[in-house]
């Protein structure tokens, strides 16, 4: 990875040419503010919205992204390219944000408190089942209303899963890409989004197909 | 509406291989059997066609905008962290002069005995020499007064030289 030494020049190289980030990183590396500042620039957004998705708070999210682009300016010195900077940069942000569920996960375990969940509930499904409480008309899908439900089916993944499918969403990743970044194989990566897609075909179809809300179960 | 597939063996697979055929990621052989089972299965249709429609749904989730003060704090945070590794840097300067002069007193050391040993082992002894030539040089003037080499010759059968000894006061 981008701190790796086993990481061949030739290849280095070759990441070097094909990469415009990697050699900005480069010039990080060297000691140039500039290309940092251009760097967190182009990828701030990007960034941000992946882990918003994943962590489902904008507060930690930009935390979390703040932490990212620290380690990756504590990490420039050691900086050798051995992939893609973005497959690099949201490695990081994986294990940072994993670190960071893990963390809640273990808060809320200690304190099991309403409070502590996010914005959507500790569970969206059962945000989904107050709101289909089959009081409500078939109608045309609103267009707000439909980003909720699609987030709410994101939130039914679980935490790989909904890893995976932002970076192939968002960030258009290829199943070898995303692999590095989540550190397991393609072929994994095949089976996790596959799963992924299925759930989330759960969830949404039915609402898509009647204009409503899904029936919890 | 939906037509659910009947419940196969291979389905978790097929389904794979369709999530895949959908992100481009099959070769060109897998995606043609794909193409194949589109044009002769409506279920295999219908299947592929309601995972690309929640896949698009996704794309109305909002993406995130981030504010001039996100951008503003990060840098700041940065150059906080770049502030704090100088200063350990300075920190660690004077440690590191101290093992440098250590390493630096130890090479010279080092490189003063290998001269010694080297002086030692593989230069000639001049000591040794002289007290090889100590015959010789002790009767050096009455060699330098006899011009006739026959006499010194006949000198050195008799032993005059070899019998010397270094320490024999009749030599």
């Amino acid at each position: 990875m981008g701190t790796g030494l086993a990481v061949s020049e030739s290849s280095a190289r070759a990441y070097a040419l094909r990469d415009p980030d990697v050699r900005l990183m480069l010039e990080v590396r060297d000691g140039s503010a500039t290309a940092f500042e251009e760097l967190m620039l182009r990828y701030q957004t990007r960034l941000v919205t992946v882990l918003e998705h994943l962590v489902g708070r904008r507060g930690q999210a930009e935390d979390l992204a703040q932490e990212v682009f620290l380690r990756v300016y504590r990490a420039r010195k050691r900086y050798v390219p051995g992939s893609k900077f973005s497959t690099w940069l949201f490695t990081i942000a994986n294990n940072v944000a994993s670190n960071a569920l893990r963390s809640r996960s273990r808060r809320r375990e200690v304190n099991l408190d309403a409070s502590e969940s996010g914005p959507l509930g500790a569970n969206p499904l059962d945000h989904l089942a107050q709101a289909a409480s089959g009081q409500m008309p078939t109608r045309q899908v609103d267009m707000t209303e439909l980003r909720e439900e699609v987030r709410r089916a994101i939130d039914t993944l679980n935490e790989r899963q909904r890893m995976a499918v932002l970076l192939s969403k968002f960030e258009g990743m290829s199943y070898a890409d995303i692999a590095e970044t989540m550190e397991t194989s393609p072929q994994a990566i095949k089976s996790l989004l596959s799963r992924a897609r299925e759930s989330l075909r759960e969830v949404l179809e039915p609402y898509l197909d009647r204009g409503d809300r899904p029936q919890a179960t | 509406m939906n037509v659910p597939l009947s419940p196969q063996p291979e389905l978790p697979a097929l389904r794979e291989q369709l999530v895949a055929y959908l992100d481009g990621e099959l070769d060109a052989d897998a995606s043609q059997r794909i193409d194949e089972l589109l044009s002769t299965d409506p279920r295999v249709r219908q299947e592929l066609s309601q995972l690309e429609r929640t896949w698009d749904l996704l794309d109305r989730l909002p993406r995130a905008e981030v504010e001039q003060s996100f951008t503003q704090t990060t840098v700041e945070m940065i150059a906080v962290s770049a502030a704090v590794e100088v200063e350990q840097e300075e920190a660690a300067l004077p440690r590191r002069r101290r093992r440098g002069i250590l390493l630096a007193a130890g090479g010279m050391l080092a490189a003063a005995l290998a001269g010694y040993w080297f002086a030692g082992e593989l230069l000639p002894n001049q000591n040794e020499r002289l007290l090889r030539d100590l015959p010789v040089i002790e009767d050096l003037e009455a060699y330098r007064q006899s011009t006739d080499l026959d006499f010194l010759r006949q000198l050195k059968e008799e032993g005059v030289f070899t019998d010397y000894q270094p320490g024999d006061p009749d030599g």
